[in-house]
């Protein structure tokens, strides 16, 4: 289209990425987040106790299911996870069986407290599992439309991930060249270096994320082999889980179930080191229950250890195969992406590899602003393009920072709390974009929603400190890392936006006659 | 030679919507042919799936003349097209 082959994969690369880089900013951003979805959570819930001891395995399945014997008698399927490496809850979860007219049952689930397995007494909260959830769901938007969008946005995604590792020739040389203080050059080598950087990640990231919705997106791959049909969905999915042979309908008999106590021991024998992590109890009190106990792995694979038991003879129905080859490539891409079985430092890796991603759009798209501003500086696209960029830049940090402001100011037994949190920090990125639009010289904007930034991410240990008794001068006495992770990489994340603030407020004399804080005559290089 | 908006348009229209069949058909018939079950091979051909959507769409991009674009992505995309619904265990009852 252009004159050679790598121009028009540079122009692929730039308007791919160019035309949904404010969503994929968004959803790279609370994605990010959602890598400590658990320890922010418990920030979220200041109520919740200091870190402590969580009762035996064996005795909180025990109080959880007797629990679930007393509010949901007669459900289809009981279900107890036990809490890990950081989930720090019992959580339960029952089904009641489907309807006469064919609906599906009533479910619910209950956050219990490892200690006591008693409900969680806390404010009610988005927590980190809201903006985890944000990343593909959108918040407002109903699911598919906005697994849709999400999905059209990772394909351009991909698109301008593999065009632009065509288009860079010499990424070895160039991972090495940064010139700063040089406009459009310097962010053209900062959006290079943040993409070689992290590369792996990014690709793993977009490819994967396509994967958890290829059967919505790649629907007719689903239909050439199963057919067309409500069903069809579900076929697949039991028969990718191998769960096909659990499921047993109801045979109308009652019987008890066998006791808990001799199968989890079984079931631990055969898992060796791995520690049990959920108990499923299908029909439960009827003469076809089942008991399905699980572990996972500590790896990427997601391989789980999986048993099955007769739940009213106790007898030993089936122990999960391992995944074949297809399944195990599938699993591994999602276990990539979720990050679950990361420990501490493979964590943080996750977050600053996210937080890379983050920077790598944000760079691209200032990139895009920085290249044309003297040719095309006036027009409405590139007004458009430049007020985007301010306002989520530097407006969704200043808004996701408000969600946690909201959190510890709204009043804790407020009704519809949990709303508002969310509400609190979509319309402060809206009056954030208003703001960038309005403002005039945007480098002003710049420098005002940057310092709003720095002092909404800085001040939060100290409006935690005046709200609750869950602050740094607590939580790091009783070495409770997590709580106090929190705060501190908010105060870091404080002065990070306050050095570039200042250096921008520092720069702005030198390019009073320019409009914007990237002189004009570089722009034309 | 088209002026330069009409060959972007024509060019987007074939990356997204051509790009999405060819590569759509393309995995649906690699999966028929994977000797694996049939849950194994479906995931298969989503695996690849996405792979060659965007090879499709640079392609189309890279391409130097319009004319030839249409006609290669055209063929390849009825040919492919036609053998994953025709030799679809689904589509068409024997």
């Amino acid at each position: 289209m252009k004159e050679g082959f790598r121009q028009s994969m540079g122009w692929l690369h730039t308007w791919a990425g160019l035309v949904v880089g404010w969503v994929l900013f968004f959803v790279f951003l609370t994605g990010t987040a959602g890598y400590f979805d658990a320890e922010i959570d418990r920030w979220m819930q200041p109520e919740r106790p200091l870190a402590q001891a969580a009762m035996p395995a064996d005795q909180a399945l025990a109080l959880s299911f007797e629990r679930l014997a007393k509010n949901a008698p007669g459900a289809e399927r009981w279900f107890v996870s036990l809490p890990g490496d950081r989930e720090p809850d019992l959580m339960t979860f029952w089904q009641m069986p489907a309807t006469a007219d064919g609906k599906r049952g009533a479910r619910g689930r209950e956050q219990l407290d490892a200690a006591t397995a008693e409900p969680v007494k806390a404010r009610e909260t988005g927590g980190g599992q809201l903006l985890y959830r944000m990343h593909y769901d959108l918040h407002y938007l109903p699911n598919v439309a906005a697994w849709w969008i999400v999905g059209v946005c990772s394909m351009l995604m991909f698109v301008a991930i593999i065009s632009g590792i065509v288009v860079h020739r010499r990424i070895f040389a160039d991972f090495f060249t940064f010139r700063p203080r040089k406009g459009q050059r310097s962010w053209l080598d900062a959006h290079n270096l943040l993409s070689v950087l992290a590369l792996p990640f990014h690709i793993m990231i977009t490819w994967s994320g396509l994967l958890f919705f290829v059967y919505l997106y790649m629907a007719p791959l689903l239909w050439t082999q199963y057919g067309f049909g409500e069903k069809v969905q579900q076929t697949f999915f039991d028969e990718a889980s191998g769960r096909t042979e659990d499921r047993v309908a109801r045979s109308g008999n009652a019987a008890p179930l066998v006791p808990l106590g001799p199968l989890l021991q079984q079931a631990q024998d055969r898992m060796g080191h791995s520690d049990i992590r959920s108990v499923d109890i299908y029909n439960p009190n009827d003469a076809s229950a089942r008991i399905i106990i699980r572990s996972f792995a500590q790896s990427p694979s997601r391989e789980r250890f999986e048993i099955v038991f007769h739940g009213a003879t106790g007898e030993l129905l089936r122990v999960a195969k391992p995944h074949s080859v297809p399944v195990a490539i599938w699993q591994t891409l999602f276990g990539l992406h979720e990050g679950l079985f990361a420990g501490p430092v493979l964590r943080w890796l996750y977050f600053i590899t996210g937080l890379i991603g983050t920077a790598m759009i944000g760079a691209g798209l200032t990139l895009w602003t920085a290249k044309r501003r003297a040719k095309i500086g006036e027009t409405f696209g590139f007004r458009l393009v430049e007020v985007l960029n301010l306002g989520t830049i530097a407006g969704l940090p200043v808004a996701i920072a408000t969600y946690f402001w909201a959190n510890r100011l709204i009043p804790a037994g407020m009704a519809g709390r949990a709303d508002w949190e969310a509400h609190i920090m979509f319309i402060t990125w809206a009056v954030l974009l208003l703001h960038a639009a309005l403002r005039r010289p945007l480098a002003r904007g710049w420098i005002e929603q940057l310092w709003l930034a720095a002092l909404a991410c800085g001040l939060l240990p100290l409006v935690n400190a005046l709200t609750t008794d869950r602050h740094l001068g607590i939580s790091l006495p009783h070495g409770d890392w997590e709580l106090a992770g929190f705060d501190l990489v908010m105060l870091a994340f404080g002065i990070g936006f306050a050095v570039v603030a200042r250096y921008l407020a520092r720069r702005q004399p030198r390019m009073a006659a320019s409009r914007n804080f990237e002189p004009a005559r570089q722009a034309g290089e | 030679m088209a002026s330069s908006a009409v060959q972007v348009i024509q060019r987007i229209i074939a990356a997204v919507f051509g790009g999405y069949v060819l590569a759509a058909a393309v995995s649906a018939c690699l999966s028929y042919v994977m000797p694996m079950s049939r849950v194994e091979a479906t995931l298969t051909g989503m695996l690849v799936s996405f792979l060659l959507y965007v090879a499709v769409v640079m392609w189309v991009f890279a391409v130097k003349s319009l004319k030839r674009m249409w006609w290669q992505l055209g063929s390849a995309t009825v040919v492919f097209g036609a053998l994953a619904v025709l030799l679809s265990p689904q589509l068409v009852q024997p």
